[in-house]
């Protein structure tokens, strides 16, 4: 973090301290939003108000405590506006490889083939159990920090990733 | 060990345990599925964001809250703090202080009886005000004339434009009109104040202050003043205050050689009738007045 002065410019009102908060936890939020919701959408439009509800408490909170003001503005703003409308269109993946290596035809296939059958199997995950599961393995959060921004006990968390592989396991059953 | 059961895949997710262990804790196929599945998860994520133009959103979001609502909100709510608490403010201001108001015109007298039985009778032109909790706070002011018959009890004040009088329980009267101060102490004891001195008087005596002169004298026993039965009287005022109480009480105006405004008059007139009353005060200085529609004037 570039925000350890301790003048003015550590104030999160200040622009460029505001701007360096959302380039590190904008697309955190939103992702935890779209595990959550599977929209992604509304999920950057409701993680844009948390940001927004940030700034307006700007003079009020510091910048350490940002990141958990936004989990947690944003779960609330969520439950408001997601829920009332529970259109969720399919989770879709995509390579975080930079160009896949065109080794044969039949890689690529069997690579479309698995990449397919986990997008089913993250569908069907449970929500509580697929926030944490994701997060943690396409965002690296610790089990810790998850249990601090979603305020649940670290047991719990784990709990929750068990379930989620054995859950994946169960519907990838011929993996 | 059941604390391991639970969440050993996740342990192992975490690296807290190794593939060897994983494997001693379940089969080798799922071993393999499980690896594979590890794997396979970390080569996917899900669609990145748009920074810039999430950023920017946020940025227009924000303008859009600037310019509507909050400041116009924030605005009124202040507008309608003052507004309350000046009203409040002087609300209490009316309730606890002078909030009851007795005035009397030309020729007319009236008697007011006060919460705690004092009583007050208030000769013509004059104005009283008294607090609506009146048994707790005995202040009075006054402007004119008015004889106080004040019951025993706390401190009971009556301020003037000109001086003080304060009293615990006694008779007596007080003249306050344009520049001319007089008590007078019928019963008991009273303490009065101006800016300059406090002289206590006790039966019989009163006190005069007008212009730059303070007069303390002794006066007869009567038990009230005489303007209570009907006649205006004086002792050894200058014939200037005389002749405006004089207005006061008849709604005329008097004319009169600016050279005899400083002569002493001593005596009375009635309050009924402005034909006696003038020459009452005309003869003994020798005076002649003559009556107009709307003055009076005199000569010499």
């Amino acid at each position: 973090m570039n925000i350890s002065n301790k003048d003015s410019t550590s104030c999160l009102c200040n622009d460029a301290v505001f701007k360096s908060i959302f380039e590190l936890n904008f697309k955190l939020i939103r992702n935890y939003l779209i595990y959550k919701y599977k929209d992604i959408d509304r999920a950057e439009d409701v993680a844009q108000n948390a940001f927004v509800i940030l700034w307006e408490n700007c003079k009020v909170l510091k910048p350490e405590q940002a990141k958990s003001f936004l989990f947690t503005t944003a779960t609330r703003l969520s439950l408001n506006q997601i829920k009332h409308e529970k259109v969720v269109s399919d989770f879709e993946l995509k390579s975080n490889k930079s160009e896949l290596n065109p080794e044969s035809p039949e890689f690529l296939l069997e690579e479309n083939e698995l990449r397919k059958q986990l997008e089913t199997a993250i569908n069907q995950l449970p929500e509580k159990q697929r926030e944490v599961f994701l997060m943690n393995r396409f965002d690296n959060q610790s089990y810790t920090e998850i249990a601090s921004l979603l305020g649940l006990s670290v047991k719990a968390v784990e709990k929750r990733m068990h379930l989620a592989l054995v859950t994946l396991r169960k519907v990838m059953k011929n993996i | 060990m059941k604390n391991t059961n639970d969440t050993f895949l996740s342990d192992w997710l975490a690296d807290k345990i190794s593939d060897n262990q994983l494997k001693q804790l379940v089969s080798n196929e799922d071993f393999l599925a499980y690896q594979k599945l590890k794997n396979a998860l970390g080569n996917y994520t899900i669609s990145d964001a748009d920074l810039e133009q999430n950023y920017a959103k946020i940025q227009k979001k924000i303008e859009a809250k600037n310019s509507t609502t909050q400041p116009k909100v924030f605005h009124l709510w202040k507008y309608v703090v003052v507004a309350a608490s000046l009203l409040l403010f002087f609300g209490l201001y009316q309730v606890f202080y002078f909030s009851n108001n007795v005035s009397t015109n030309y020729g007319l007298t009236e008697i007011v009886t006060l919460k705690d039985n004092s009583r007050v009778t208030l000769n013509s032109k004059s104005k009283l005000s008294y607090p609506n909790f009146f048994k707790w706070n005995r202040t009075l002011k006054l402007d004119g004339e008015a004889f106080f018959e004040v019951q025993k009890g706390s401190k009971f004040t009556v301020e003037t434009s000109l001086g003080k009088v304060t009293v615990l329980g006694t008779k007596f009267n007080v003249t306050s009109f344009n520049d001319y101060f007089e008590v007078v102490c019928y019963e008991g004891k009273v303490k009065v104040e101006n800016n300059t001195k406090t002289v206590i008087l006790t039966r019989g005596e009163s006190v005069r202050v007008y212009e730059k002169t303070f007069e303390n004298w002794a006066q007869n026993n009567a038990e009230k003043p005489q303007w209570i039965s009907g006649e205006s009287s004086f002792k050894n005022v200058p014939i200037k205050y005389v002749l405006n109480k004089f207005e006061m009480q008849f709604n005329t105006k008097v004319k009169y050689p600016e050279n005899i405004s400083k002569i002493k008059f001593t005596g009375s007139f009635t309050n009924k009738n402005i034909e006696t009353a003038l020459k009452t005060i005309c003869v003994p200085l020798n005076l002649n007045y003559k009556i107009n529609e709307e003055n009076i004037i005199l000569t010499e």
